[in-house]
């Protein structure tokens, strides 16, 4: 067994020393003039679920209603609600931005990809309650409000086959990790979301079926013979087995009647069991072949185990 | 696990309870009885009922007078379908989490092979400084029982033994200001296969990350990262090291016009055979907005992917846009497309054109409701072996709203997909129709009703038919009671194959009580 390579150790070590020293002593911003006891005395309503929160402005390093609820002088001056900003009557980019500063995984959402929520003007607030609820301030605790705007996604987790989010086993945060975008997610894609369940599929192999990796030229990781949210088919695979592989691979002889089953009605998985990535097949060949068909294939003569 | 956790609660409540400050929880007891019928294995859903009585502590939130918070779910605690969580913090100070639970999944018809999940894991976070947390997390997942594989049609049943433990273990650091974070960490997963230790193997993964902006500069972010990855699988002595790194940027300009690059470079090693590949990828966008009106994104992309026998390259392309017609009727629309040559050696497929397109409609109403369609395409196309798959996908919604009546929910989504390959004279198509409603009429006094349903539908080269529906009521009494009952229906018929049926009434009562303490 290989130990920890000490020198990638002892430079993590280096740069979390020189990350502590940079951000230890970085300046605070300053704290505005208006305190939220101040708020409180009328807004006392949400004083309960604000103290369940990081944002609880009682505690050290809370957050002041201020620094999210701009042009507070003038709602001090003239208590009427068209004299504050808040979060819910922004535009997404201008809600984003009050957020972000604290939030920095969160900025943009995804700011390198394509991001469809901020084009959509959801907002921060569409999902979290800045004022506390459930956890990590969201609305609810199994994600149910995606499923407000994603009717399509709803529709597909009554198919057949799926992931067990009806049971509340998994949500729909379970594999999209917002907040992660910014690093790990960008880098392995929907792959890196797969594998924390299904270490089996998960690769490196050393011969990797391509469709299966999500920065290959064919993009599409996992979901490419997938269907993540759920599937008429079993594994939730988009289609039935050997069509879906017939959609890449048209193998000269696996079309033909053999002589002891039609191929055509054989599950190419039988044999090609390694689909995902194999270590000893670059046709990801199942290891126990000799064993799983040696009346059929082996002992008959037709065929030779060498490759 | 889950006794763990409970003596936790339970330990936390009590050492809290002297300094109590307020707390609250949902108390939920209730009995699940499930009546089911032929083919086990093919209805999803109820893989994971149990009959029997459930015990549920729901939404518990705590507040200690030294401002520790503690919040937990504990749902069906007395089942096997138990899923729990808690989790522990001081805000600005720490936080600590769990998690258990345990999913089945039934393979045959009478319900005898089987294979059951259990998740666990424990993370914690320390902040070191106002500006620095460190974490760290343990996952263990353990997984057995018996799978049962039925090739189609029916040739043959082969039954599978499965009995696999993964856990793995993480530790990091991460510091932020307001224009910037840096991210360190070291991961190590273990696979452990009980039945075949042939298949173990292990992971070290070290990665590193930052994200910043410019201060007093702020139109300029930066990100980037490294990873480094090595696996090992033990019975073959296979080491495979893998190398990433990552880097991207954003401009914004003026006028809300933005600039994006990003490049993405990987490289996989095997020791023993001396052989690599390198995976690269460049993508540019340019993105306009007009502040809540409307937007564009154009793209391009192009990746190359080299190993000891193939170079292949692809040029990928993206226009997206966005329009808000009026306050509220929005119009969205989506088309890319990646086409990839191969330059040496000779894949299986060979080249591959792949394109997308998508338009959606939105019309809301905070009045009344909204009514949204949306069409997508996606084409695939294999010019060399002649084979080309076709999928289209067709989704509306209405959603209806009234204070003296509730709110309804329609949705009907229609699936096409057709597979053809022209040279072998090969095809394969299948039609899928989802319909879904839902209906939460205004609560009459204090009872309060919600019916939902789901009818599928799949035609052509499959033929299922599946229904279900949920009928629900919930009593709530003056003296902070309810009682809520359910009954739940399930039918699912493969009607190309005659075993292959199912029907279930599932019927729950419970008996909820919000608590503070």
């Amino acid at each position: 067994m290989k130990r920890v390579n000490l020198k990638n150790l002892s430079i993590l070590t280096a740069a979390s020393i020189i990350a502590f020293c940079c951000f230890s002593f970085a300046g605070n911003v300053s704290a505005e003039e208006i305190d939220s006891e101040t708020c409180m005395g009328c807004h006392d309503d949400v004083l309960h679920t604000l103290q369940m929160t990081s944002h609880n402005p009682g505690i050290k390093g809370g957050v002041n209603c201020v620094d999210c609820h701009i042009n507070a002088d003038a709602h001090i001056e003239d208590p009427s609600p068209e004299n504050i900003e808040t979060l819910k009557n922004l535009t997404s980019l201008k809600a984003n931005k009050i957020c972000a500063p604290c939030h920095q995984p969160h900025r943009d959402f995804d700011a390198y990809g394509y991001d469809p929520h901020q084009t959509s003007d959801v907002s921060c607030t569409s999902c979290h309650n800045i004022h506390g609820g459930k956890q990590k301030l969201l609305l609810d605790n199994n994600a149910a409000f995606c499923t407000t705007c994603h009717m399509d996604t709803k529709a597909d987790f009554m198919k057949r086959s799926n992931h067990p989010v009806k049971q509340n086993i998994l949500n729909c945060l379970s594999c999209h990790k917002f907040a992660k975008q910014a690093d790990n997610n960008m880098a392995y894609g929907v792959t890196q979301a797969c594998q924390s369940c299904h270490p089996q599929q998960s690769g490196p192999h050393m011969y990797e079926h391509e469709a299966a990796l999500s920065y290959s030229v064919e993009g599409g990781g996992c979901m490419e013979c997938h269907e993540p949210h759920g599937s008429v088919n079993d594994k939730m695979l988009k289609q039935d087995t050997n069509q879906l592989c017939k959609s890449c691979h048209m193998v000269p002889g696996h079309e033909l009647a053999h002589p002891l089953r039609n191929f055509n009605k054989l599950n190419c998985m039988e044999c090609h069991s390694q689909i995902h990535g194999s270590f000893t097949s670059n046709l990801f060949l199942d290891e126990n072949l000799p064993s799983k068909f040696a009346d059929n294939c082996y002992q008959s003569g037709c065929h030779s185990l060498n490759k | 696990m889950y006794k763990l956790l409970l003596t936790a609660v339970a330990a936390l409540l009590l050492i809290s309870s002297v300094s109590a400050n307020e707390g609250s929880a949902t108390i939920k007891l209730g009995y699940t009885a499930p009546d089911e019928m032929d083919h086990l294995g093919v209805n999803q859903e109820t893989y994971n009922v149990y009959e029997g009585l459930g015990l549920s502590i729901q939404d518990l939130q705590y507040l200690t007078d030294f401002g520790i918070l503690i919040n937990g779910d504990f749902e069906n605690i007395t089942l096997n379908n138990r899923n729990l969580r808690l989790s522990v913090s001081k805000p600005g100070l720490f936080s600590l989490s769990g998690y258990h639970n345990k999913y089945r999944r039934t393979f045959d018809e009478t319900g005898v092979y089987f294979t059951r999940r259990e998740n666990s894991a424990i993370n914690g976070t320390i902040h070191a400084g106002h500006n620095l947390k460190l974490f760290g997390g343990f996952f263990v997942s353990e997984k057995d029982g018996m799978t049962e594989q039925v090739y189609q049609p029916v040739i043959d049943t082969t039954t599978f033994k499965t009995n696999y433990t993964q856990f793995s273990y993480n530790m990091g650091l991460e510091g932020y200001c307001s224009y910037a974070r840096v991210r360190g960490e070291y991961q190590r997963y273990e696979f452990e296969d009980d039945l075949n230790f042939s298949n173990d193997k292990k992971s070290d993964i070290y990665n590193a990350s930052i994200y910043t902006s410019i201060p007093n500069y702020e139109q300029l972010t930066f990100a980037g990262g490294l990873i480094n990855r090595e696996d090992e699988v033990y019975d073959y002595e296979n080491n495979l090291k893998t190398n990433t790194f990552w880097a991207a940027s954003k401009y914004y300009f003026e006028r809300n016009f933005t600039i994006g690059y990003r490049f993405f470079n990987s490289k996989a090693e095997q020791e023993q055979t001396a052989t690599e590949t390198t995976n690269r990828n460049h993508s540019l966008t340019l993105t306009k907005n007009w502040a809540g009106m409307g937007g564009f994104t154009l793209g391009y992309d192009f990746r190359t992917s080299d190993d000891e026998t193939n170079k292949t390259k692809a040029n990928g392309y993206i226009v997206s846009g966005w329009y808000k017609v009026s306050p509220k009727f929005d119009v969205k629309g989506r088309y890319s497309f990646i086409g990839k040559e191969v330059d040496e050696g000779s894949t299986t497929t060979g080249d591959l054109d792949r394109s997308r397109h998508m338009v959606s409609l939105r019309y809301k109403d905070n009045a009344w409701g909204s009514l949204e369609g949306k069409i997508e395409k996606r084409i695939k196309e294999y010019t060399e072996i002649e084979s080309k798959a076709d999928y289209t996908t067709f989704s509306s919604r209405l959603f209806l709203k009234n204070e003296d009546y509730g709110k309804l929910m329609f949705s009907y989504t229609y699936y096409l997909g057709k597979f053809e390959n022209q040279s072998d004279n090969v095809s394969y198509e299948f039609a899928d129709n989802v319909l879904c409603a839902a209906l939460y009429p205004k609560a009459f006094g204090q009872l309060q009703f919600d019916i939902s349903s789901t009818y599928f539908r799949s035609h052509r080269d499959e033929n299922l038919e599946k229904f279900s529906t949920s009928l629900g009521a919930t009593y709530s009494m003056k003296s902070g009671y309810q009682i809520q009952g359910s009954l739940s229906i399930y039918t699912f018929d493969d009607l190309m194959a005659y075993n292959r049926s199912y029907t279930a009434n599932i019927f729950e009562i419970n008996i909820l009580k919000d608590i503070k303490f």
